[in-house]
This record gives structure tokens, sequence and C-alpha cells, in this order.
């Protein structure tokens, strides 16, 4: 190509503007990469997924037409199964990690809530999971709130505000309620019907860390939440009451936890 | 050459371009006023600050009826802004297909200095307030779920919800966040009565008003307190029990007996205008409501001690005293048309 140089100047200034700008952008990158390094070694952060399974008495829960015995005798049915569970907690060697904002709802209807992730874990071993089944007051007097806790997904109360903590309803022959029907919403964050109830649970020892994942299997047996009653004279539970922290009371222990081998079923 | 550089130079200038614009608008910052001598507010502005694009959105989502299932009530259908944001002449509110409820719609002013609302307290947050009446198989019959969908499939909605919050698909939060923007200006500081505390021009008191806000100050506001003539308190003002609908009021919420009969003690502002009075809207005048304090009050176990001493006054002074009350009505905002029905289309 034969270009007529009206001023070589130019060309040249612009040559020289252009490698300064390139040396600059050579240098901006090495920084980042050394601050990405080290960040690398000094904050090493891992991935946890937590597969959550509605179980009931051990085996995977099936909502719908399976018909189930309750502890005291009762047949019935399972609609829908919702829970809460928030302030996750990690306790290990180097102490505990509180998982920030990590309120989560389980829906056994929905795949997608049954399975966990939560990252940024700082890297270690850790032997212990503490989290709230429900929310705790704070949550319930913050006004609208979004994703998990958004008022849309059934689990809030228009007529006095607060959350549900749990919700589980079904059919029992033996209610004798319009369709059979029994309904738990348990919520209330007021004294002296607090809800809100704590898991801890002793994990297989996890190395969470910069390569893989760690997968944790958390079971929730509904089978719990019918220990000691009878479906006849208690199927109705829809606000803060002494019923509710009887369940609150026997779902306290629903949850189990194990290591998931990757083999695994 | 020279075209070289010129293409330079458009090359930067479209890449800013491309920049800003997929930078988010920005959106024109309200401030709060809390007026001189006033407390601050309960609800706080810093979750979601103020804007006017937030408040122009709640402003159309609180006129607009889609909000209830059949798309014939909204929430100006009760809460009318001449009458202080109630519904008029109506003791129970009215509701879709004329449902009727239990209770009276009270006035919306001053809510961010409020920390539970509704007669019985029964709502925490002034932001999950709207939940309650778009639930409400009385009033808009609707769910918070079918609202957000019908709201989703409005082009004009999506957009106005992406410029205030930044997300063209409407939430549940959303929603009420915008609802809550414009019921939290909905204040009133401009009557008469403050003029005169302010010592502003209009603000002059006759002798009939200024004896009546004496007497109000003797026996009145140790539960309607200045300025926002209310103590934000669950009070038994000896109102006696209705047998047909048997509110028991604040103990609905909490179930303890010793709140049995209480409610919320109303704010007294533009009480001219918002009759009917009490939760469920019993007294249709000021006169019954003032011969209600002298001659009718029902000494129950849970009568608040504030009006354990008998009232006695003159007819003389009951007349000044209900002057005085007429001082509380605020024109510039039952007037303002910053809250009334938007009439531009955006
Ligand atoms: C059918 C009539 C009706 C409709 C429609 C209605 N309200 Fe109300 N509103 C009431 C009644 C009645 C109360 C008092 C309820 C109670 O105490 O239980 C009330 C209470 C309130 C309060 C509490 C005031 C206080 O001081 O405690 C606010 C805020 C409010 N409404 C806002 C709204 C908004 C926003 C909407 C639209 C989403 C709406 N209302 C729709 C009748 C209505
Ligand atoms: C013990 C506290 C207390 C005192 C003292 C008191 N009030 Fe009230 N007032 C209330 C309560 C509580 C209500 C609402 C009661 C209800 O609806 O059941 C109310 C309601 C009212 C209403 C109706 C407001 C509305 O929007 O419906 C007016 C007007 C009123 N009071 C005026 C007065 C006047 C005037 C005095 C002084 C003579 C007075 N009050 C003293 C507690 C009090």
């Amino acid at each position: 190509m034969t270009t007529q140089l009206d001023n070589p100047c130019q060309d040249l200034s612009l040559f020289f503007y252009k490698s300064y700008i390139m040396k600059r952008i050579y240098r901006s990158f090495l920084l980042c990469l050394c601050i990405a390094l080290f960040s690398v070694t000094a904050f090493a952060k891992g991935v946890l997924v937590i597969k959550i399974q509605p179980v009931f008495r051990g085996k995977t829960l099936i909502l719908g037409d399976k018909t189930y015995v309750s502890e005291k005798g009762d047949p019935m049915t399972i609609e829908e199964f919702k829970c809460y569970i928030s302030a996750l907690n990690l306790t290990g060697s180097k102490g505990s990690y509180l998982i920030k904002n990590s309120a989560h709802l389980i829906n056994a209807e929905d795949s997608a809530t049954l399975t966990y992730k939560i990252d940024n874990i700082p890297s270690g071993h850790y032997n212990g999971l503490k989290f709230n089944i429900g929310l705790d007051s704070l949550t319930n007097v913050s006004g609208a709130l979004g994703g998990d806790l958004d008022p849309t997904l059934g689990m809030y109360w228009a007529w006095n505000t607060g959350y549900i903590n749990a919700k589980l309803t079904g059919h029992s022959n033996v209610c004798q309620t319009l369709h059979n029907k029994f309904e738990f919403h348990i919520g209330g964050y007021m004294e002296p019907y607090v809800t809100v109830r704590k898991a801890s649970l002793q994990l297989p020892d996890i190395d969470i860390n910069d390569k893989t994942p760690v997968t944790l299997t958390l079971q929730v047996d509904v089978a719990t939440w019918f220990n000691d009653i009878h479906l006849f004279s208690m199927n109705n539970i829809v606000t803060p009451s002494k019923e509710a922290l009887r369940i609150a009371d026997n779902y306290m222990n629903m949850f189990q936890v194990s290591k998931s081998d990757e083999s695994g079923k | 050459m020279r075209n070289r550089r010129l293409l330079f130079v458009a090359f930067i200038l479209s890449c800013l371009i491309t920049l800003f614009s997929f930078a988010p608008i920005e959106l024109k910052k309200i401030n709060f006023i809390v007026p001189k001598g006033w407390p601050q507010p309960a609800y706080s502005f810093t979750k979601f600050p103020l804007t006017e694009e937030g408040f122009q959105l709640g402003r159309k989502l609180f006129y607009d009826p889609v909000l209830s299932r059949d798309g014939s009530v909204s929430c100006a259908s009760c809460h009318n802004q001449s009458t202080g944001f109630t519904h008029v002449d109506h003791a129970h509110s009215h509701g879709i297909e004329g449902r009727t409820g239990t209770r009276n719609t009270p006035a919306l002013m001053n809510l961010a200095w409020n920390k539970l609302y509704m007669w019985d307290g029964a709502v925490n947050n002034i932001e999950v307030q709207a939940l309650a009446p778009i639930t409400n198989p009385i009033e808009m019959d609707e769910t918070l779920e079918h609202v957000v969908k019908k709201l989703n499939s409005s082009r004009i909605y999506r957009h106005m919800f992406d410029d205030v919050f930044g997300d063209s698909v409407v939430t549940g939060q959303h929603l009420l966040l915008a609802i809550t923007q414009f019921v939290v200006q909905l204040n009133s500081y401009n009557s008469k009565y403050d003029k005169h505390i302010r010592k502003e021009a209009g603000g002059k008191f006759t002798n009939e008003e200024e004896h009546g806000l004496q007497l109000f100050r003797q026996h009145c506001t140790s539960c309607h307190t200045e300025p926002l003539f209310t103590n934000n308190q669950f009070e038994n003002n000896g109102l006696p029990i209705d047998n047909t609908i048997h509110d028991i009021g604040r103990m609905k919420v909490t179930q303890n007996p010793a709140d049995s009969l209480k409610f919320k003690v109303p704010t007294l502002r533009n009480i001219q205008y918002s009759a009917p009075y009490m939760h469920d809207g019993r007294f249709t005048r000021l006169a019954q409501v003032v011969n209600h304090y002298t001659g009718g009050i029902v000494r129950s176990g849970n009568l608040s001690e504030k009006l354990a001493k008998p009232l006695v006054l003159t007819e003389d002074e009951k007349k000044d005293l209900i002057a005085f009350l007429m001082t509380l009505t605020d024109r510039e905002f039952l007037l303002n048309l910053r809250y009334s029905f938007p009439k531009e289309t955006k």
C-alpha cells in the first residue's frame, strides 16, 4: 500500500502512544495476576453443596398419592412440605463461620430448592453444622424482603405479619375437616409463641478447599412432625399458638446429615 | 491522517456512550422532611432510599385496581385523599363485590412515625402492610403471586419497575417497596395548629381555639400526644363492646387478656374530615366523640388509667375543644395534587 505521509511525525507519535498504552495494560495485568495469586493463597475459599432430601421415616418422601402411617397409627397422604433454614454456621478446627444471608426455603415440590450451594467458605476442616429451623425475629420485623424471603412464596402471613417457618399439609381420613385436610402452618416470632428452633448437627469431617466442592446430604424427616399427636384432634394449626410450639418441638430433630460419596445413590 | 484521528475519537466516544447506556439511570433522590420539633421517624429509609421514580410508581399502584382480583377495587377506593385517605361515610369498609369488613378505614398520614399498623397492630412494618388488603377476601381478594403475574404482563409496569429497581421482572418485594414509597410520603404538617406552633402566618388562634388547645392538653394529650396526636400505644378508651362484631382488638394479636379491647390510638390530624370515628366507625360527629369521653365511658377492668378520672366539661368547653380539633385540618395535604390520582400517563 502506498501511503502519502503528509506528516510522518504523527504516525510515530501514535506508535509511541500505542506502545505506552500496551505497557500500561501489561503492567496492570501483572498487578492483577499478583493480587489474584496472593488472594488465592492467603484466603483460599471453597464450595459446599448441601443436597436436601425430604423423607418419611428414612424413605424418600413422595407427595400426593402415597399413603404413610404416623407413629400413632393415623394414615395420611402429604400434599405440601416447605421449610426455612437460616443462619447456617459451620464449626471446625479454626473456629466457626457464619454464612451471611443464608436463609433458604426448602420446597419438597421444587427440586431446584433441594440443592443449596454455598460459595466462598474459608478453606479448612469442619465437623459441625448449626442452623435455625425457621427465621429469627429480626427477619420477621424487617419488612419486605427478597429472594427466598419474598412474600410471594406462600410463607408469609398477611393478616398478622410474620413468616411461616415451616408448612406441612395433607389429607387423612381421621380428620373430620373439609376434604379430610390437615394443615400445619408453623410460625410465630413473639413471646410466648416463638417457633424458630435450632439444629446442631455433627458432620463427618469435611475438608473445604478451593479444588473440589464438598457435598453433604441433609435428610429431613417429616414423620417427626406427627410424634405423639393424633390427627383426629390436632389437624389445623395456622396461627402462632401452643399447638404450633408443640409441632415445632416435634420437628426440631427432623434433620440428619451425611457426607455424600461421589458414587452415591 | 486527520481521518484516523477522527476515527480514534469517534471510537472512544462510542465506547463511552455504550458504557453509559449500560450504567443504571440516575434516580431523583427525595429528602424525607422531618418537620421542626418532630421526633425522628421509626421507619428507616436506608434500606431503600426514597426516589421520585419510586414515589410515582407507588402512586400509580395505589390508584390501580389491578391489585384486586376482579380489577374493581384500588387502595384509593377505601382510602380517599379528600378525607385524609379514609373511607367517606363508611363505618365498615366496602371491598370487592361490595363485601363489608368489620373495621373502619383509618386515615393514612405520617405513617413513617408509626411502629405498628392496623387498629390492633397486627402489621409490624409498613412495607408489608399492603399484603393485608390485597389478600383479604373482603377487601381485594387477590394473591400477591397473581398480582405480580399481572404486573409482569404489563409493559408499562415492567418499564417502571426496571427504572426504579434495575430489574424488569416484578417481584413481591419490589411491589411492596414501591407502594411503601408512596404511603410513607403522605405527610401532614401544615394545619392551622402547626402554623400556630411555628408562629407562622395563618396560625393565629381564636380565643375558642386557644382555650380548646388548653383543654386538649389537659385531658387528651396523654394518648393523642403532640405533634403526631398519637402516642403509638394501644389503649382502651372505654367504648362499650359491640356485641355483633365482638372485636377484641390488640388481644387478637398478642393473645394476652390484658390487651382485650385495646385499640391503636389514632392520630387526630384532619379529624374534621375522617368521620366516621373509632375502630368500628360508631360515631359520625365529633360532638358524639366528646360526649363519649365526658359521659359514655364504660369502666371495665381494662380501661386506661389515663381516663380513670371522670371528665366533666361544660357545653362551652366542649365547643372550644371541637374548635381546636378543627385546627388540625391541613388543606395543603388534603388537596395536594402530588398525592392525587396520577393523570399523566407515563
Ligand atoms: C376494602 C377497603 C380497603 C382497601 C381496598 C384498602 N384498605 Fe387499607 N385499610 C382498610 C381498613 C379497614 C384498615 C384497618 C384494618 C384493621 O385495622 O384491621 C386499613 C388499614 C390500612 C393501613 C394502616 C393504617 C394505620 O394507621 O394502621 C394502611 C397503611 C393501609 N390500609 C394502606 C392500604 C393500601 C396501600 C391499600 C392498597 C394496597 C389499601 N390500604 C387497601 C381498608 C382498605
Ligand atoms: C386513654 C387514652 C386516650 C385518651 C386520654 C383520649 N383518647 Fe381519644 N382515642 C383513644 C383510642 C384508643 C381511640 C380509638 C378507640 C377505638 O377505636 O376503639 C381514640 C379515638 C379518638 C377519636 C376518633 C379518631 C378516629 O380517627 O376514629 C377522637 C376524635 C378522639 N379519640 C378524641 C379524643 C379527645 C378529644 C380526647 C380528650 C377529651 C381523647 N380522645 C382522649 C385513646 C384516648
